[in-house]
């Protein structure tokens, strides 16, 4: 039981890929010179609701373009509470289909509902929420060594307090995905599945933000969120800090680093990555190192190295392009060697609606096993 | 009003090395170059750390007046131009706020950049046919002059050729240009602009009869 047979990852593999959320924060916007997220969404670490500036960039880089005029009413100033709250409805719909050699091909349609806040208290204060509903659920994959978390159909995945001070340093406290690398919106690549970074996974957590032209510093400490499988509530820190190289605001390099422990394992991670624009392409890249230690059973230690790499294109300001390629290594007892390639085309038809689609081929060159996959996914939000 | 402007730009290389050489020392030869397909950037800064704006262009133009002394080399005068509406940011909107806000006039008209500056003495650089050039001259932008200086570099490959880069600082201010504003990012004063271009030596045709129709 401690090795998984090689179909049954693969089939976790593919309906994880399957049913990954995307739309959420863009590192692509390296291309123009966006160093970091902070510019366009009120959390630093990215993702979730835009601000008024993000809004406006959103709207630019959409085929419908032109200015965002924000509403201006009685009634909007009611329910936004004179402009404090920022909120908006989120849906997200996924037609997928699947198949994988020697098994019956799949086909799947999926609909996810979000709700997403952020209230300004004032003297920078805030409070975001994000609470998601969902027909179907989409659990990490299910390793013995790493069980997923537990999903649910409403999920908060996001409840956190903020404070900013002026002087671009912000601390935030409450339940989130920890912070990340490339910060990649698909949840499903090995450098995010396979490192505790699935939909489910929102650690309570304490972490503070502090960034300048050139830097993000960004240190965090977590404990569990509470849906965890037994033995599997994991505790730790880490540091995530990334500069820009040869500050031209198209050259970041940064590095994470974290460690955890739960009742069944200990966990190290290494993360080096980078976001390189060039004008209308860039090259996005992660190299996640992780070492474990289980505390219960065979008491093995053995490395998983899940590398990511995405080459884009921006044909139009709102068509992007992208190659992707990633590679999977988990030493023994647990060997397990996967290849992905990827082709990714994003479409933002407005600050509303948005659709992808993008084919898929996953193969183990140790069983010559080949998944192939392609997804469409049409995804629509309010704008105020 | 099109084909004056024709006409004027077809004599405006013979006037220009005329009134050009009278300023230079008696024995020094007069070569003039053309510069065509240069580039030239610009970078501002704003009041939110991550949004910076840069933008390019590689339609500048112009041409200058160039001789040789024992100690470098000797600019007679330059012209260079630059079309407002080449200038892109990589964002439709953004270069439609730029044009907008920085180089239409209350006209409604987006003339030219133009930048002009009289005889420069380079004095050798480091290297083998390498010169500094500290120009200094007027820099129009939305039909508003400016005294405006920048260090230019310059470099002579091949006789008569030369490849010439350089920067500077434009303030927006000097021009009478409010600082553009959009949802809380407000850009910089200070403009970083970067010039590279190259300068071969003139057509016949262009130094006594004008250039490219």
């Amino acid at each position: 039981m401690k090795r998984l047979a090689p179909a049954v990852l693969a089939g976790f593999c593919i309906l994880l890929c399957l049913t990954a959320p995307k739309g959420k924060a863009l590192p692509t916007m390296i291309r123009l010179g966006y160093t970091n997220c902070s510019s366009c969404h009120f959390a630093p670490q990215g993702g979730g609701l835009l601000n008024l500036y993000g809004r406006s960039i959103d709207q630019a880089q959409s085929l419908v373009g032109g200015e965002y005029q924000p509403w201006e009413n009685d009634w909007v100033r009611a329910i936004n509470w004179g402009g404090r709250i920022t909120q908006d409805f989120r849906a997200v719909m996924q037609q997928q289909d699947a198949s994988t050699t020697d098994k019956p091909g799949s086909q799947l349609f999926r609909n996810r509902f979000i709700y997403r806040n952020a209230t300004e208290l004032g003297h920078g204060w805030r409070i975001t929420a994000t609470v998601t509903g969902e027909t179907a659920s989409a659990p990490r994959p299910t390793l013995s060594y790493d069980l997923p978390t537990n999903p649910s159909q409403v999920f908060v995945n996001t409840a956190l307090i903020s404070y900013r001070t002026e002087h671009n340093l912000e601390f935030d406290a409450g339940r989130d995905q920890l912070p990340t690398g490339v910060n990649i919106a698909d949840l499903s690549v090995f450098v995010r599945a396979r490192n505790r970074l699935g939909y489910y996974d929102a650690p309570t957590q304490v972490k503070a933000f502090w960034w300048g032209k050139r830097y993000l510093v960004n240190p965090y400490a977590f404990g569990p969120g509470g849906n965890e499988r037994s033995g599997q509530h994991e505790s730790g820190g880490g540091l995530m800090a990334e500069m820009d190289v040869l500050g031209n605001h198209r050259t970041i390099a940064g590095l994470n680093l974290l460690e955890g422990e739960s009742a069944a394992v200990k966990r190290r991670l290494i993360g080096p990555y980078t976001r390189l624009g060039f004008g209308r392409w860039g090259f996005l890249a992660e190299h996640d190192i992780t070492g474990r230690t289980l505390k219960t059973g065979s008491l093995a230690s053995f490395r998983q190295t899940a590398t990511y790499g995405q080459l884009f294109w921006a044909a139009r300001e709102w068509l992007v392009a992208s190659l992707i390629g990633e590679r999977l290594r988990v030493e023994n007892p647990y060997a397990e060697h996967l290849n992905a390639a990827k082709f990714e085309l994003a479409a933002r038809i407005s600050s509303q609606a948005s659709i992808s689609i993008g084919p898929r081929i996953q193969w183990d060159p140790s069983t010559g096993r080949i998944t192939r996959s392609v997804v469409f996914q049409l995804a629509m939000k309010t704008v105020h | 009003m099109r084909t004056l402007k024709r006409r004027l730009s077809r004599y405006s290389g013979l006037l220009y090395l005329l009134f050009a050489g009278g300023t230079l020392a008696a024995g020094q030869s007069l070569e003039a170059v053309a510069i065509d397909g240069g580039s030239a950037g610009f970078e501002a800064g704003t009041n939110v750390p991550g949004i910076e704006i840069k933008g390019s262009s590689s339609q500048l133009s112009g041409r200058a007046a160039v001789s040789r002394a024992a100690s470098g080399l000797t600019i007679g005068e330059v012209h260079v131009s630059l079309p407002a509406k080449s200038l892109a940011t990589g964002m439709k909107v953004r270069d439609e706020h730029m044009q907008k806000y920085i180089f239409t006039t209350p006209d409604g008209q987006m003339p030219d950049i133009e930048f002009t500056a009289g005889e420069t003495n380079c004095p050798a650089a480091g290297g083998a046919g390498e010169f500094t050039c500290p120009v200094s001259g007027t820099l129009t932008i939305r039909g508003t002059a400016h005294s405006f200086a920048m260090n230019l570099s310059v470099k002579e490959p091949a006789p008569g050729s030369f490849r010439v880069s350089g920067d500077g600082v434009v303030k927006l201010s000097d021009y009478g240009i409010p600082l553009p504003k959009q949802f809380g990012v407000t850009a910089a004063n200070n403009v970083k602009v970067h010039l590279a271009f190259a300068g071969r030596p003139a057509p016949a045709e262009t130094a006594a009869g004008g250039g490219a129709r």
